[in-house]
């Protein structure tokens, strides 16, 4: 980063985003403030249609707001040219790309566009800069391959060192974790904080992936369906109930204590449990799901765990009489059939 | 641009230079290559009939297949990267509708009114051209004011197909009060002809086409961006309102130039593209600008020779021969890549 630049990357100064259809207009996100810092990953929550899309494409000077100011590296959005923006924001989107015929590296040289001469020519620092995007993310290897034979996960990386070719000191991404696996979801998050970590980059990225966002981002934007947008740290968002705010639903539970969110059953009977913190967790979990709830006071059913000869025992005293059994699903039998 | 990529296109230049001599050799009467070698190096040969017939007729004609297929795969080229859609071609905003509703008012209504088929002069005449013309480039003036005020590529091809029919259904109306010999007269310019252009016509087509080309390459950069799709390419700098613009004039010109000189060729212009990525595993445009121009004067020159029916006096409808003999290619390589929906799509 060089000296004079400032410390913040992007600041949202009373954004409102939207649509216009002639004097009409339909505010989705409205009187937002925040920012981000170069060198923060900066995840953005919300339900599906609550705006993050929309929000996104306005900050990615995409789209006009509808009032407000999006700055830049402190100046306007609006007041880029296209090729000064593309050489500070690059864009990680869920579009499908038209041509399956294309090599990861012509993809990735692509990003090398608001450089380039007017015939697309790429000199030395160019080329440079390709591969240090495809070192990054770990593609080199399959650098030859045609992207309609990538695996999702291998698919994302390209899109990704498309994005870090371009160079700029942004990054916006739009779901980038969706259709992957959990290894591939952990390893694009993990590259992405990494990224913001090692080079300075500002990164934002809209998720459902609200139980890693909490793990990777610095900061959490919180859309929020009465239009607006809270910022702060996973864990202050956590403490202050703002997540509970966010998916105000009875069928979702959050689970403050872990950071996740949890199936809200609707609890018929109640048991006590004792055990050790692995088979407690575990045994619970069964519990609720058969719509018994755990609780600490003593009650007529209790279930105790200890741990036998050939792995954990499970003595369910209902009533006065006592059953064994040696596996959970032993026990969703026995407590159903009561 | 790779070894490979520079090996390709020698070898398709080397196969273009051969097909332009079997062109011009072929025909009703045949004429040896080394005499068609030394006419085009500028000397005369004794037999003075021959020499007339390659400089007059022959040659002009392979120029205008070297052209009309060249210009066809490019603006079809465009079109499908424009749209991102396989079906696109270099006719699907409404240029060749236009330009028969242009021809089909000359000879039609001018039939109506009292001319004779003489005067309207079938067979490379300037009327017709100048009335094709007419017609392509209103419906060009009428595509681009529209490209200019929707947002999305899609609407615009949507408005295309619709100006196809609307103009398509004039024509019907016009064949329908006119008479038997002017219908005809009409048909027979839709079944397109690379044979009509003498070399006064050639001095405006061979610059308009080959200025229009230039201008095409001039766009491979935003042409490649144009592949991730609208919003990435706008994130990349690419201004999409005027490089739509050009993608637009630049094909329209291409198009509309070809139809209003030769009628309205089919096949070409979609086939060529798909034909050049599926052989080459080709997306990129700097590569496939080259390949596509080549591909399309290499198939022209040789449909046209197909159209000879070598040794006979007659000549097929040219537009027959692009798709009798195009098509089942087409059919072949698509069952037997298997990848061709992925140049589409990932």
């Amino acid at each position: 980063m060089s000296s004079q630049k400032s410390d913040i990357a992007i600041h949202l100064d009373q954004l409102s985003v939207g649509y216009q259809k002639g004097n009409s207009k339909l505010e989705i996100l409205g009187g937002l403030n925040a920012s981000i810092k170069h060198g923060e990953l900066v995840c953005l929550i919300g339900e599906n249609g609550v705006g993050k899309s929309t929000l996104l494409r306005s900050i990615a000077g995409v789209q006009k707001p509808l009032s407000g100011q999006v700055f830049v590296d402190n100046k306007p959005v609006n007041d880029y040219t296209a090729p000064d923006l593309a050489r500070t924001i690059s864009l990680v989107l869920t579009d499908r790309i038209f041509a399956g015929n294309l090599t990861v590296k012509e993809i990735v040289a692509l990003g090398r566009h608001p450089y380039t001469n007017w015939l697309g020519k790429l000199e030395q620092k160019d080329v440079d800069k390709i591969d240090w995007a495809l070192d990054i993310t770990d593609i080199h290897k399959i650098s030859d391959r045609i992207i309609s034979e990538l695996s999702d996960g291998q698919f994302q990386k390209t899109l990704i060192a498309r994005a870090l070719a371009q160079d700029g000191d942004i990054i916006i991404l739009d779901e980038p974790t969706a259709h992957l696996d959990l290894s591939n979801k952990i390893i694009i998050l993990k590259l992405l904080k990494d990224l913001s970590n090692e080079t300075g980059k500002a990164i934002l990225i809209a998720t459902h992936e609200i139980e890693f966002s909490f793990q990777v981002a610095d900061k959490i934007w919180i859309a929020l369906k009465d239009k607006n947008l809270k910022e702060g740290t996973p864990e202050d968002l956590v403490l202050d109930g703002s997540l509970n705010q966010m998916i105000n639903h009875n069928a979702i539970n959050f689970d403050s204590d872990h950071g996740r969110f949890m199936v809200n059953y609707s609890y018929i009977k109640s048991c006590n449990l004792k055990g050790d913190k692995l088979a407690y967790y575990w045994t619970s979990n069964a519990l609720r799901r058969n719509g018994w709830e755990v609780i600490n006071e003593i009650s007529e059913t209790t279930i105790t765990i200890r741990k036998g000869k050939s792995g954990y025992e499970w003595d369910l005293t209902h009533q006065g009489n006592v059953t064994i059994v040696y596996s959970i699903e032993e026990l969703v039998n026995v407590i159903n059939n009561n | 641009m790779s070894n490979k990529t520079t090996g390709i296109i020698g070898v398709l230049l080397f196969v273009l230079v051969i097909l332009a001599i079997l062109n011009i050799s072929i025909g009703s009467v045949y004429i040896p290559v080394e005499d068609i070698l030394a006419v085009v190096s500028g000397k005369n040969i004794d037999n003075s009939g021959w020499q007339n017939i390659i400089i007059h007729f022959r040659l002009p004609k392979a120029i205008t297949a070297i052209l009309v297929g060249s210009g066809l795969g490019i603006s079809g080229l465009l079109m499908q990267t424009l749209f991102r859609n396989p079906l696109a071609g270099p006719f699907v905003l409404g240029i060749s509708s236009g330009a028969s509703l242009g021809v089909a008012v000359a000879i039609l209504a001018g039939m109506t009114m009292g001319w004779g088929l003489t005067q309207i002069g079938i067979g490379g005449s300037w009327i017709l051209t100048i009335s094709a013309s007419l017609g392509a480039f209103a419906v060009l003036f009428v595509v681009v004011m529209v490209s200019m005020r929707v947002q999305d590529s899609m609407s615009l091809l949507i408005v295309g197909l619709m100006f196809g029919s609307a103009t398509g259904a004039i024509v019907t109306v016009l064949q329908f009060f006119s008479k038997a010999e002017s219908i005809q007269a009409y048909l027979v310019w839709t079944f397109g002809s690379l044979g009509g252009l003498t070399w006064m016509e050639l001095k405006v087509f061979i610059p308009v086409i080959i200025i229009a080309l230039g201008g095409s390459f001039l766009l491979s950069k935003s042409l490649n961006a144009l592949l991730l799709g609208d919003n990435y390419a706008r994130s990349m700098g690419v201004n999409i309102k005027k490089t739509r613009f050009i993608i637009i004039f630049v094909t329209s010109l291409l198009a509309g130039t070809i139809t209003a000189f030769c009628g309205p060729i089919a096949f070409i212009g979609i086939a060529i593209p798909h034909l050049t990525r599926l052989i080459f595993n080709a997306a990129n445009h700097k590569t496939l600008f080259p390949m596509v121009i080549l591909n399309g004067a290499i198939l022209m020159l040789a449909c046209d020779i197909i159209a000879q029916v070598p040794g006979q006096e007659y000549t097929l409808p040219i537009n027959a021969v692009t798709s009798v003999f195009g098509a089942p290619i087409v059919i072949w390589l698509v069952i037997r890549r298997k990848n061709f929906s992925k140049s589409f799509a990932n």
